[in-house]
């Protein structure tokens, strides 16, 4: 059983190696759903959200991070490497940036064998600005850097905010327009057929 | 028109019902005029907004590139390096693209034995997923199940086989070979009306 | 037999009526039923806001596969409005197809199909089947995991609709899906032949239809439901109930409804938009290297059609669904004719009231309970 590398680099492959060993079990036993093995985070998030997530949550490659394509470890040359582990890293979107930025590195990966308490650790921030604090969009699935992805009643009533001199001008208008259109339509009872 | 009105009802009920009617309909108009005019004059993009735009941009070129790398390699190459035999996991196939362009997976079945299978399900032609289920071949869409070695579907709605892929192991690396049937892609390719 | 044929045609399409003086004459009946006469208006300004939203739409939109995906990120991300304007279109869309449906059930269930009305059912019929091709080439614009794994399985399906015939025939099926592939899977020749197909061809034919739909209604008038009209003698012409005129009276109530939906839409569009309702990982842009993500499905008005593929064997699906369409295009001469065999009259029998529900809940049933039903017949996800 292979697991997608979605941690991060090669050099903490013997750790993921180890972890691989330790959740096989579960991975089995998911597999009728899902039929992926998972990482730990990617397995924790869509096992909260319900539906399969890929590693596009943190990730540029909805793959992961190994392999030659884009956003992906073979692409990059000496310099990039360089970063691969900092909060501006390549192969990570912004979401997975913003994570190395507010936790560091270290913490992310250490916090692998209990995925819960990184969303614990993110409850404080909100990265996308739309209500919903980075810990809840993991629990939901969400993408935490898209203001448009969020649980849905949610973001309506974000956006019910955003736009409500809009929505209250739609709705008073249209509501008076249709009365004044309907009973300018209607015959007085008293008016001669 | 304002007489057949006015005859069934009230000079002043019929302003008061014309003010509001007017009144409501320029209000829903012109708040969606307004959205509408905003929407043509287009974003005012700031430098930050150019910059993610660009970069966004460039990631859609290169793996547009990609993929015309992809189609370059296939047509002036007879056989294709697809993976290391030593790095291939057994359970975790490798995905590749066939000469036709389409997705296709790589799997090791013993210490030096390959089997290379079109990723393309004969259901419905959704991608069927790398990764073994229980030593099953799995498609997600309708969770069809496919024997490895023979390709043929176990369970679920898929009925035809998944086709085997040529390959050849030269040293440690498989190889895509070319075969001699033409490739059909893109336009000029539409079979003529059977008739 | 000519003699036949034209006097048919002249009582079915009285050119000689065509006076547009008389839009200032026509009337629309009041009974307790008059409300289903604002559902095919209602159709027809959500043809009207899909063209205005479609043709905004078209000034940022990229038909590329490089491009697609990405100025439809822009559009509602970036451009102000942007986000209203697109809903607006999907929403739209969705109502549309909604109220077509409607209007033909209530259509089926007052009988106002029947002669002369003939091919005003027909024009409409024609125009929901264009309709449901515009929403099938629309869906795959986007250029997303879900739009492109769709349309494979309903390409496939095309290609797949003939298998059962004889002979080279069986192969008509496969040479109608790579037009509209133009190639043997879907890439970028795929999304131009969609793009014409969604902003071109099927708007010409659905414009064309839809204006001799409104041409036929101006020709013969409203219909009454036969219900209402019993004991009131059973043809139109000897409607003796209330009507009113349709201009200005009708016309004013129809705004006063117009007005409302252009509102709920546009509020609709800005406060729910549409893509909440999947997964982010159905959303990504399409990679033809990437595998299928779980939960691949049509739209939902293609649900009747879809869930009945997952659990029936392929030709009893396509034979069913194509004589479904066969004989929906031929219902007010199937609902007429079939009562005459136990020779009872069309306007005493209930058979087509019976049918029309039966057909009416069977689609219900597969759109809204498709999914369990696909899970209890096939047992497990």
């Amino acid at each position: 059983m292979q697991f997608h590398d979605c941690l991060g680099s090669r050099s903490n492959g013997r750790f993921v190696m180890q972890l691989a060993l330790l959740v096989a079990p579960f991975a089995e036993a998911t597999v009728g759903q899902a039929a992926h093995a998972f990482p730990p985070f990617e397995r924790w998030i869509s096992q909260k959200a319900g539906f399969q997530t890929d590693c596009a949550y943190c990730h540029v490659n909805p793959a992961g991070p190994s392999g030659h394509g884009v956003g992906q470890e073979g692409r990059l040359d000496e310099r990039q490497k360089q970063h691969l582990h900092s909060a501006d890293s390549p192969i990570l979107n912004s979401f997975g940036q913003h994570l190395l930025k507010t936790l560091s590195y270290d913490k992310v990966v250490s916090s692998v064998s209990d995925p819960g308490s990184l969303a614990v650790q993110m409850k404080g921030y909100d990265l996308d600005g739309d209500g919903v604090s980075d810990g809840e969009e993991m629990e939901h699935g969400t993408l935490a850097y898209d203001p448009l992805s969020a649980p849905p009643a949610l973001v309506w009533m974000e956006r019910l905010k955003q736009n409500w001199s809009f929505v209250v001008t739609l709705a008073v208008s249209s509501l008076a327009g249709a009365a004044g259109l309907f009973f300018l339509a209607m015959e007085r009872k008293d008016a001669a057929k | 028109m304002p007489e057949d009105l006015i005859e069934r009802q009230s000079r002043r009920s019929v302003l008061l019902f014309s003010i509001a009617a007017i009144g409501g309909s320029i209000g829903v108009f012109s708040s969606l005029t307004a959205a509408i005019m905003s929407y043509i004059g287009g974003p005012n993009l700031t430098a930050a907004l150019k910059g993610r735009q660009l970069e966004e941009s460039k990631r859609a070129l290169e793996s547009q590139l990609e993929l015309i790398k992809l189609k370059v390699e296939r047509v002036n190459s007879t056989r294709i390096p697809l993976a290391k035999l030593s790095e291939i996991e057994e359970g975790a196939g490798v995905t590749f693209t066939d000469y036709a362009l389409q997705p296709a997976v790589l799997f090791k079945t013993g210490e030096r034995s390959c089997i290379a299978r079109s990723a393309v399900c004969t259901h419905l032609g959704c991608t069927v997923q790398s990764n073994l289920v229980d030593g099953r071949i799995y498609c997600p869409c309708h969770q069809s199940y496919f024997d490895l070695a023979k390709g043929v579907p176990l369970s679920g709605p898929a009925t035809l086989p998944l086709a085997q892929e040529p390959i050849e192991i030269d040293g440690d690396t498989v190889f895509l070979v070319k075969q001699q049937s033409p490739i059909k892609i893109g336009p000029g390719q539409i079979p003529m009306l059977p008739l | 037999m000519i003699a036949f044929l034209e006097e048919w045609l002249k009582r079915r399409l009285p050119l000689e009526q065509l006076d547009f003086k008389r839009i200032s004459e026509k009337s629309v009946p009041v009974h307790r039923f008059s409300w289903i006469y604002y559902l095919g208006g209602v159709t027809l300004l959500a043809f009207a806001v899909q063209v205005i939203t479609g043709i905004l739409l078209l000034l940022y939109y990229k038909p590329t596969t490089l491009e697609a995906h990405e100025s439809i990120q822009y559009i509602t991300r970036t451009v102000p409005g942007g986000l209203l304007v697109r809903n607006m279109h999907v929403w739209s869309s969705n109502a549309m197809i909604l109220c077509m449906v409607l209007h033909a059930f209530t259509v089926l269930l007052s009988r106002a199909y029947r002669s002369p009305r003939e091919l005003t059912w027909v024009t409409g019929m024609l125009s929901l089947l264009v309709v449901l091709g515009l929403g099938f080439s629309g869906y795959l614009l986007p250029w997303n995991n879900l739009s492109v794994y769709a349309t494979m399985v309903g390409t496939q399906i095309v290609s797949m609709s003939t298998s059962f015939l004889p002979g080279e025939a069986a192969r008509l099926g496969e040479w109608a899906a790579s037009l509209l592939l133009g190639g043997q899977t879907v890439g970028q020749e795929t999304l131009t032949r969609f793009f014409a197909l969604h902003i071109v061809i099927l708007p010409l034919i659905l414009l064309a239809l839809v204006t001799a739909h409104l041409v036929l209604i101006q020709m013969h008038g409203i219909s009454v439901p036969i219900s209402i009209l019993r004991g009131q003698g059973e043809k139109i012409e000897n409607w003796s109930g209330k009507s009113q005129k349709y201009m200005p009276r009708f016309l004013l109530k129809e705004s006063a409804v117009w007005l409302m939906f252009v509102a709920a839409i546009a509020a609709l569009s800005v406060v729910v938009p549409y893509d909440l309702f999947v997964p982010y990982t159905l959303l990504e842009p399409y990679s033809p290297l990437g595998s299928a993500p779980a939960g691949i499905k049509p739209e939902w008005y293609f649900w009747f059609l879809f869930y009945p593929f997952e659990m029936l064997p392929r030709t009893v699906v396509i034979l069913c669904s194509l004589s479904f369409f066969a004989s929906m295009l031929a219902a007010p001469w199937l609902l007429s004719g079939i009562p005459q065999l136990w020779k009872a009259r069309f306007e005493d029998s209930k058979f087509p009231t019976y049918a029309a529900i039966a057909v009416g809940a069977a689609v219900a049933l597969l759109t809204v309970f498709g999914q369990a039903i696909v899970v209890a017949v096939r047992g497990g996800a």
